[in-house]
């Protein structure tokens, strides 16, 4: 499965990486990997119209140095895609 | 052949149902589930809810966050004291452990109740909802949760709260806000707490605490008060009626960190 991760989001991927191995042991998930896309913060700047990346402490605009700007990425925590492949035996799903 | 989507899945692919994206092959033998979906979604939900019972009682709801010992509970019996005659106030206390804070809150006359989260270092929706099954909404104008005493995790937990204010003590480095990015990103007011010190503190400048605010692309207001000095709170009370009245108004508040969902912008 596939994590995006940004800087704002609260989250520290590899505390979150180390606990995934934990929760999927002995579970039907025991094989499951975990990938985590780092995404960066983007601001989009109201005076100057430009996107630029920014760090999450500093995320005035990266063109102008404005504060006045709208945060496009870097907080979400986000299911992006689950890769499922099949058992080598078949696996009965039972629903709920 | 996959029959939801004509995919090139194998019949024993276990076929997630309530997925809302695409369902594409990656190989032969695998499908790929593009989803998504915030894993905070649970909690967003059950605190979409709370947000619900609120607006339909009519009660202003504020998230009040800050590290331990900055003055929470002081802050909210000052501001009892201030405004306890005009709104009917309730108190939910997020604590560890103990019901110290809820018995100084019932002490004024309102009543409080405590959640004690154990070893959890935030409030989350669910608890939230739980404990508002112990409170008259009715009977309430303005409900404070005051969050556990962290600058990390309560952050990035949507209660159902119209607003979030963030205390920072002149006691603490006017820094904080560079340092915990997520905490005074979300904030919608700060508050500079015991600021009757600041007249014996040469090391905090309300002016760099500002900046570092700002730098966070933050526009929120930021208000020295002092729970010891009733004339200091004005501002405070102030910006609360304000939220009252809009809230009353039907206006839907949403604190800043629920208004501005960037990962979903990014993924359109
Ligand atoms: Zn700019």
């Amino acid at each position: 499965m596939v994590l995006a991760v940004g800087p704002l989001s609260g989250v520290e991927p590899s505390l979150l990486s180390r606990a995934f191995r934990l929760a999927r042991a002995s579970t039907i998930a025991e094989n499951a990997e975990l990938e985590i896309e780092h995404t960066p913060a983007v601001v989009w700047c109201d005076t100057c119209g430009v996107e630029t990346e920014a760090a999450a402490n500093a995320l005035s605009c990266g063109r102008c140095g404005a504060w006045k700007v709208t945060l496009k990425a870097g907080n979400e925590l986000m299911l992006k895609r689950v890769d499922l492949v099949p058992a080598e035996e078949p696996i009965v799903a039972t629903a709920g | 052949m996959c029959e939801h989507c004509g995919c090139a899945a194998t019949p024993n692919v276990v076929h997630v149902s309530d997925a809302k994206g695409t369902v594409s092959a990656k190989a032969a033998d695998a499908v790929s589930v593009e989803l998504v979906t915030g894993i905070l979604h649970e909690n967003d939900h059950a605190a979409a809810h709370n947000r619900e019972h609120f607006e339909r009682h009519g009660v202003l709801a504020i998230n009040v966050m800050s590290s331990p010992g900055s003055g929470k509970t002081s802050l909210l019996e000052a501001t009892i004291d201030a405004i306890g005659d005009k709104h009917r106030i309730a108190v939910i206390e997020g604590d560890l452990e103990t019901e110290n804070d809820a018995k100084r809150i019932r002490a004024k006359g309102v009543p409080a109740v405590q959640i004690t989260t154990g070893s959890a270092c935030h409030l989350d929706a669910h608890m939230v909802h739980d404990a508002l099954h112990a409170l008259d909404l009715d009977a309430v104008d303005i409900l404070f949760i005051e969050n556990v005493g962290n600058l990390v995790c309560p952050a990035s937990f949507d209660l159902g709260q119209h607003a979030n204010v963030t205390l920072l003590a002149v006691t603490e480095g006017d820094d904080k806000p560079a340092k915990y990015p997520v905490m005074f990103r979300a904030s919608d007011l700060v508050l500079l707490s015991k600021a009757d010190l600041l007249d014996v503190l040469d090391d905090f400048s309300p002016d760099r605490a500002a900046d570092c605010v700002r730098a966070l692309a933050n526009p929120a207001e930021i208000v020295p008060v002092s729970a010891r000095r009733a004339e200091t709170l004005h501002p405070w009370t102030a910006w609360l009626d304000e939220r009252l009245a809009a809230c009353r108004n039907g206006e839907a508040l949403r604190p800043r960190n629920v208004q501005s969902p960037a990962g979903l912008v990014a993924a359109e």
